[in-house]
């Protein structure tokens, strides 16, 4: 079963207004808010192990707001996120990794951070050769370390 | 022919489960020692981030060595050494889990500013310590706790030693020194590491003396003439580096051992 059936439609909401606190979009840097559709969408499609970690953060936060994250004012919101953040444990910190990871392998995101939607190595780059002169004091100096008979 | 790989604390818990009125103190432990001299590789690490790009999305993490402070140097105050490793990060998802549980990388309109700030210019020095054999850091079979088959699970007792303190504290020194020579900025510590470097070591150790080792020069338990131990569990001293590659050459020279004596293996 994916997460998507696992989790509420209030505990996916507030997912998914507490993943756009922790990363908002940005017009500056051209890259969504964590609480984009894709993005929520790799969240649920992946929550796997972590799903029971992550509904216990919900449940908590749940607790804190009382009603519908989305429905607080933000003054409210962010005060409801910093206690969150301190009273949550390690279901809290799973939650929060959980956005992280999501966010930081779409490829828009990627894109943004200058990054290619790819592996740098094997298959067609090679390294130019560097400045090897770093080693020369090390390819002087007498052998150190006692030598196998 | 029974051969065991099932590492520092597997090995010495199979041992001492297998008792019998012929092994009353577990298999192969007439020494006593058996599960006893379990050693780790404490890891000390001080990074930060400079300007100049790290290339942090390339190839392996760890990219660069130092034995510098690896031999005994009794003006250091402690024995032994450990190895540093230097870092360069590992990519986004890391940096921005990592970051974020550190406290350095908020959450709202600033996180994109910051996260570009630290990410792909991580500079890591982490210090790799050669834990030392002490008798009471030890495996033991757990009164209580058993698995799913009812057999008694492995019971660790460990305290890092004021050596290993020593080091650690010697190595993030060292770290803080070449961080800020490259004019790192927002430094932070994992002392120790809580990730890494609990390899599993030295809970059957090697040796010609039945009394004060578990197994033979060449892998042979003392006490039972069919049986080896290839696993990190035979190592005597830790060395302040990771163990596999030992542990496979270990393996590899008892099994030429093994080829080579196979006219009087048991006797």
């Amino acid at each position: 079963m994916s997460a998507a059936n696992e989790l509420t439609s209030a505990q996916r909401d507030d997912l998914r207004t507490v993943a756009a606190m922790i990363i908002p979009a940005s017009d500056a840097y051209k890259v969504p808010g964590a609480d984009d559709p894709v993005i929520q969408a790799d969240m649920l499609a992946t929550l796997g192990r972590d799903t029971a970690q992550v509904t216990q953060a919900l449940d908590h936060l749940a607790r804190l707001a009382g009603q519908p994250l989305a429905e607080l004012d933000t003054a409210r919101r962010e005060a409801i996120a910093n206690e969150f953040r301190a009273t949550g444990g390690a279901a809290a910190a799973t939650l929060v990794r959980v956005v992280l990871q999501c966010y930081y392998r779409d490829d828009r995101v990627l894109r943004s951070l200058g990054l290619e939607l790819r592996a740098p190595f094997p298959k067609g780059y090679v390294l130019q050769e560097g400045d090897w002169a770093l080693l020369d004091p090390v390819k002087v100096r007498p052998a150190r370390l006692r030598r196998a008979p | 022919m029974v051969i065991i790989a099932c590492n520092g604390v597997g090995t010495p818990r199979l041992l001492l489960n297998s008792i019998s009125g012929r092994f009353p103190n577990g298999l192969a432990n007439s020494s006593g020692l058996v599960g006893k001299n379990l050693m780790f590789h404490p890891y000390a690490q001080i990074y930060g981030y400079v300007k100049e790009p790290t290339d942090s999305n390339r190839a392996p993490p760890t990219c660069l060595w130092s034995k510098e402070f690896y031999d005994t140097d009794l003006s250091r105050g402690f024995v032994r050494g450990y190895g540093i490793q230097f870092g360069r990060g590992a990519g986004p998802v890391f940096e921005a889990v990592a970051s974020e549980q550190k406290g350095i990388l908020p959450w709202g309109a600033d996180h994109h500013r910051v996260f570009r700030k630290l990410n792909g210019h991580r500079l890591a020095v982490s210090a790799i310590c050669e834990d030392l054999p002490e008798e009471h850091n030890r495996v033991t079979l757990d009164p209580v706790l058993k698995d799913s088959h009812g057999i008694p699970a492995p019971k660790i007792d460990y305290t890092l030693s004021e050596n290993s303190r020593k080091m650690m504290d010697h190595g993030l020194a060292r770290g803080r020194e070449i961080l800020v020579a490259a004019g790192a900025t927002d430094i932070c510590m994992n002392n120790p590491i809580p990730w890494g470097g609990w390899h599993l070591l030295g809970t059957a150790r090697m040796g010609t003396d039945p009394a004060r080792s578990v197994v033979n020069e060449w892998g042979r338990s003392h006490d039972v003439k069919n049986l080896f131990i290839v696993d990190g569990s035979v190592f005597v001293t830790s060395g302040g580096v990771n163990p596999t590659s030992t542990i496979q050459a270990i393996a590899l020279y008892v099994a030429d051992q093994m080829k080579q004596r196979l006219a009087n293996l048991f006797d």
